[in-house]
């Protein structure tokens, strides 16, 4: 059987697992949603009608089967606030998170490979050092406050940048490359704030892999042979330094994806993120119950992308590696 | 001890002794002046005031005290969680090892600032709270950790050695692999302390963490939100002190590595 297969069949039971935590996390909270129509003038009969109606009044069991069954129909409920199917909820969303993430983590990649080969190769000098002190420094920054230095910075202070949104509505009959503009303008903080925090821990893995690499002895065979130093750093380390690199990145996929959420929520920039606080703060369960799984769904398939595209790249691996932690 | 070390302890110790000492002080933080509402920092208030003329380098320090309570209290739940199922699964192998790593596998899946969210408004959110959730949702690294040491260690010669002197399993386990276990766990508890401090901070922005009046660095940001632009050092202050003690714990995770670990040098990578 070929790995893709084989990694595709393992991500199912993680799915379904995934499904059925943020279903329980849920249905176990004592929080009940029809406190909502708690006013005077609701009688108890409508009051149970309601619950009836929503379905709250089945096992726990009967209601995660329905709402599997129902979820691979498409039909993920509706939003108890707004009666919004969830599905066309979270698909509105989905192009604005899909937008930030991509483009955070290109930029990420484009930025870490080059100051994470730089600072294993130059290990020990100044350059490195002060690469590291950056990285831990972006380690340690909680990112949503990065964030509000960004806006107090370029929105407040010099003006340069909108605080927040997706796009100028008053641009909204105006022609598409303009429409584009006030968007790249729109995301350009919340990018900046995404790539600085996801850039740290990735430079840093980047070093000590390059690091490994150019200790071995087929380096030193190199050098001895008379090869170039830039001959043997582009040719030779760098790609096999990059190879672990794939398995990290899927490792920080959820970290990536959690701390993008928050950023969505400071910037108002409507992807799944921001739906999924807001639902917080409005007991919309059936919201959030399809955020958590959506991206829940993402990591798993940017942790099987990873696992497939390494075994790809990497000869050495013919079957799964055993005991990976 | 290179400068990065004496720093973190410095500015750790530092922040500890102030936080444990500030009660004894004749200050309320929670004191309200009228008369020295939003002013910049001066003589008399060092890290100025906020919106009802409460000092912020009182409530800051006070805000010290929550964070690196959290901080150790999550982490020691979190530890004792990630350590258990960690040598557990390790020492047990087989089927038992397979499930709990599945089920780790789907815990690590779940958005879990999204879980701790959703805890925190189903429940009052309270700090004790704030501590349990953050331990039950970060000890997957951990136990992964563990797992990963035991199953190196349980091949080694000194425990088929300890099973041929018939030493009962659960002494093995206690008595001779744990301790081998210990010194990448204490690297990880720093680096898992700064991140349940970051996590806390989130969940007090949202209000959803420790509650107003008591203060805690993240409701002083998010109270700071209407100030932004006349009174950024409300914003400034509290940001620059999660991120200065983050950085420390994060500096003594790696510096303690390098000291506990001789084999360090030559594979050093971040672990968590």
């Amino acid at each position: 059987m070929s790995i893709i297969a084989k990694r595709l069949i393992q991500a199912i039971p993680l799915v379904f697992g995934a499904s059925f935590v943020s279903f329980l996390m849920m249905h176990l909270a004592p929080g009940d949603p029809t406190i909502m129509f708690m006013d005077p003038s609701v009688s108890q009969n409508d009051l149970d009608q309601v619950r009836e109606n929503l379905g709250l009044n089945a096992p726990l069991l009967v209601q995660y089967f329905h709402w599997v069954s129902a979820l691979l129909q498409g039909n993920f409920g509706y939003s108890y606030i707004t009666g919004q199917p969830v599905f066309d909820a979270i698909c509105e969303r989905l192009p604005a998170t899909l937008m930030l993430s991509v483009a955070s983590l290109s930029l990420i990649l484009l930025i870490t490979f080059p100051l994470g080969i730089l600072c294993g190769y130059k290990k020990d000098t100044w350059v490195d050092d002060s690469i590291t002190i950056f990285s831990f420094l972006g380690l340690s920054i909680p990112t949503f406050w990065l964030g509000l230095m960004f806006i107090l910075v370029f929105s407040l202070q010099l003006d340069w940048l909108p605080t927040s949104g997706f796009m100028d509505p008053l641009l909204r009959d105006a022609p598409w490359y303009q429409q584009l503009a006030s968007v790249l303008r729109h995301m350009a903080l919340p990018l900046l704030t995404i790539t600085v925090g996801g850039i740290a821990g990735l430079i840093r893995y980047n070093r000590f892999s390059m690091i490994k690499i150019l200790a071995q002895d087929y380096i030193t065979a190199a050098r001895a042979r008379g090869l170039s130093e830039r001959r043997i750093c582009f040719k030779h380390a760098l790609k096999n330094a990059l190879l672990p690199i794939i398995t990290i990145l899927g490792l920080d996929l959820p970290s990536l994806i959690g701390g993008s959420f928050i950023i969505e929520y400071i910037f108002s920039w409507p992807g799944m993120g921001q739906l999924g606080v807001q639902a917080v703060f409005q007991r919309d369960y059936p919201i959030l119950m399809a955020t958590i799984f959506f991206s829940s769904v993402l990591i798993i398939i940017g942790n099987v992308l990873a696992d497939v595209s390494y075994a790809m790249a990497d000869p050495r691996i013919s079957s799964p590696r055993k005991g990976a932690a | 001890m290179t400068p990065k070390l004496w720093f973190s302890m410095v500015f750790l110790g530092g922040l500890a002794v102030l936080g444990a000492l500030v009660p004894l002080l004749p200050f309320d933080p929670n004191a309200i002046d009228p008369e020295a509402m939003v002013q910049p920092p001066s003589i008399v208030h060092w890290f100025g005031t906020d919106d009802l003329g409460r000092d912020i380098l009182l409530r800051s320090l006070y805000g010290a005290r929550i964070s690196l309570v959290v901080g150790l209290v999550s982490v020691s739940i979190s530890l004792m969680i990630g350590v258990s199922i960690g040598l557990i699964a390790g020492f047990m192998g087989g089927l038992g090892d397979a499930i709990i790593m599945r089920c780790i596998d789907v815990m690590m899946a779940l958005p879990t600032l999204f879980l701790i969210l959703m805890v925190q408004v189903v429940l009052e959110p309270s700090m004790l709270n704030v501590m349990v959730v953050i331990g039950a949702t970060s000890w997957m690294g951990m136990a992964r950790l563990v797992r990963a040491e035991v199953l190196s260690i349980k091949e080694r010669v000194f425990v088929t050695a300890c099973r041929a002197r018939g030493i009962a399993e659960k002494t093995v386990l206690m008595k001779h692999i744990l301790p081998h276990t210990l010194n990448p766990v204490i690297v990880a508890a720093m680096l898992g302390m700064g991140g349940a401090i970051l996590v806390e901070s989130v969940l007090s922005f949202l209000g959803l963490g420790v509650q107003p009046p008591h203060a805690s660095w993240g409701n002083m940001l998010e109270n700071s939100l209407g100030y932004l632009r006349s009174a950024p050092w409300m914003a400034l202050i509290p940001g620059v002190l999660i991120t200065l003690t983050v950085l420390s714990l994060n500096f003594l995770g790696d510096g303690l590595w390098l000291l506990l670990d001789p084999k360090a040098k030559e594979s050093h990578v971040k672990r968590s």
